[in-house]
């Protein structure tokens, strides 16, 4: 029995290393794991094709637009206290006094949510994650990794995106947490986000040469832009 | 001997004078991107709405746009761009044959994702000077009534025939450096074989 145990995380660690390749392309891109990654993207696609869009659409269709936007406010606002620690945490005390009286504001006045009345009111969303605090402390992203489902991530993002979980009002609620509404919690998120990002779908399918290497781009440079180290156009390369 | 001084003078003075004409301060070369950029950008997109509004037939329009997109982008700079280290060594009729796949490509990638702007309006809100000669200009593509603006930064070089743009970034993005990711992994996974690059873009363009 012993031996089972130990013989799992051998085939595990055997698995990953398998899934490793050396070729230079993919090294210099820092994705050891592409042979691993472009199965999980070939299978996330294919779960996209078969579930996850037709679900998103079906919704689209089913709900009407006012009623889906409350939807995503709530989502948001639920994400606020997330985003209102990672500021913190990033030193960004005036954004996170914005975040929080956006919080506030919507949670009260905006019928838990709903309503983005702090946005009528001029206090802009601010949209940050754990990921990015490592990032401004200084932390590299790691490897580049494409997870089950959830799509583009990296070492480092992937490891926020753990973290962020805690400080999530879903996370402080035992009776969400440890029950079956969590998954209609991360349902209904997964459809939203989806619907948010058909558009971005759209136009990797028609421009896309290899969409796997596109969308690995299109994450990179988004998470750059995010952390403002590509807002100067120092790292340009050059044209010659 | 002072002929010669005279000569010498005068061309010492016209040396300086076309270095003074020929070099424009950076100040002024900015602001000749950017006008550049409102100039033809706008054209551009005016030509889709116009097929968009009927005006145009689609022959038209392509010939138009084509046209449009020379004047307004480097794509020989661009093809050689996204080859990246690839280029150097290369054989010279597979980079011929790339070159014209990847214009056409790159040029039908153009229409598409610009037909999405069409009927909205590009407004020019400032300029980066990266070193001489080498510009970016940021823009806001400004929807008619329903649609979100858009802010759009064009990385802008001269040439030997002007300013051109040589990539573009939409929300993040640029758009000739994720092509050369595309590109080059494509070439890379095919041990340096151009031709597999080639390939993979006409099967995209099917």
């Amino acid at each position: 029995m012993r031996q089972l145990r130990l013989a799992g995380p051998a085939v595990l660690a055997g698995l990953a290393l398998a899934a490793c390749t050396t070729r230079p392309e993919s090294l210099q891109a820092n994705d050891p794991f592409e042979p691993l990654n472009r199965a999980v993207f070939s299978f996330n696609a294919a779960a996209d094709d078969a579930v996850i869009a037709p679900v998103a659409y079906a919704y689209r269709d089913a709900v009407p637009s006012p009623a889906r936007k409350g939807v995503r406010n709530a989502l948001r606002n639920l994400n606020e206290p997330v985003v209102f620690a990672n500021l913190l945490l990033q030193g960004r005390p005036g954004d996170a006094f914005a975040t929080a009286s956006r919080f506030g504001l919507n949670t009260i006045v905006g019928v838990g949510g709903l309503f983005d009345v702090a946005s009528e009111a001029n206090i802009a969303r601010r949209d940050t994650d754990f990921g990015l605090t490592l990032g401004h402390w200084g932390v590299e992203s790691g490897p580049y990794m494409v997870l089950p489902f959830l799509g583009p991530s990296s070492v480092r993002d992937t490891f926020g995106r753990f973290v962020d979980r805690y400080p999530h009002p879903t996370y402080w609620v035992e009776d969400v947490r440890e029950t079956e509404a969590i998954w209609v919690y991360r349902s209904i998120f997964a459809i939203d986000v989806r619907l948010q990002l058909d558009e971005t779908f759209q136009s990797l399918e028609r421009s896309a040469i290899d969409p796997y290497v596109q969308l690995r781009s299109v994450y990179r440079q988004n998470r750059a832009n995010a952390l403002e180290t590509a807002q100067d156009f120092d790292d340009l390369p050059d044209f010659d | 001997m002072l002929q010669l001084f005279r000569l010498s003078a005068t061309g010492l003075v016209a040396a300086f004078a076309l270095l003074a004409f020929a070099q424009p301060s950076p100040a002024q070369s900015a602001s000749e991107a950017e006008g550049f950029v409102q100039r033809e950008a706008q054209e551009v997109i005016n030509a889709l709405q116009a097929y968009n509004e009927g005006e145009l037939d689609e022959e038209t329009l392509k010939r138009n746009f084509r046209e449009r997109v020379d004047l307004l982008a480097d794509v020989p700079r661009i093809t050689n761009f996204v080859l990246g280290r690839y280029r150097r060594g290369a054989d010279e009729a597979e980079l011929e044959e790339f070159r014209t796949v990847f214009r056409e490509f790159a040029i039908n990638v153009y229409e598409r994702e610009l037909g999405n702007y069409a009927g909205q309006t590009l407004e020019v809100t400032g300029s980066v000077t990266r070193s001489p000669g080498d510009f970016i200009v940021r823009s806001t593509v400004r929807g008619n009534g329903n649609g979100e603006n858009v802010p759009v930064n064009w990385r802008v070089m001269s040439s030997d025939d002007g300013m051109k743009v040589v990539d573009a970034e939409v929300m993040g993005v640029w758009l000739a450096q994720t092509q050369r990711e595309e590109i080059t992994s494509i070439i890379g996974n095919a041990r340096g074989d151009v031709s597999a690059a080639t390939r993979a873009l006409r099967q995209r363009m099917q």
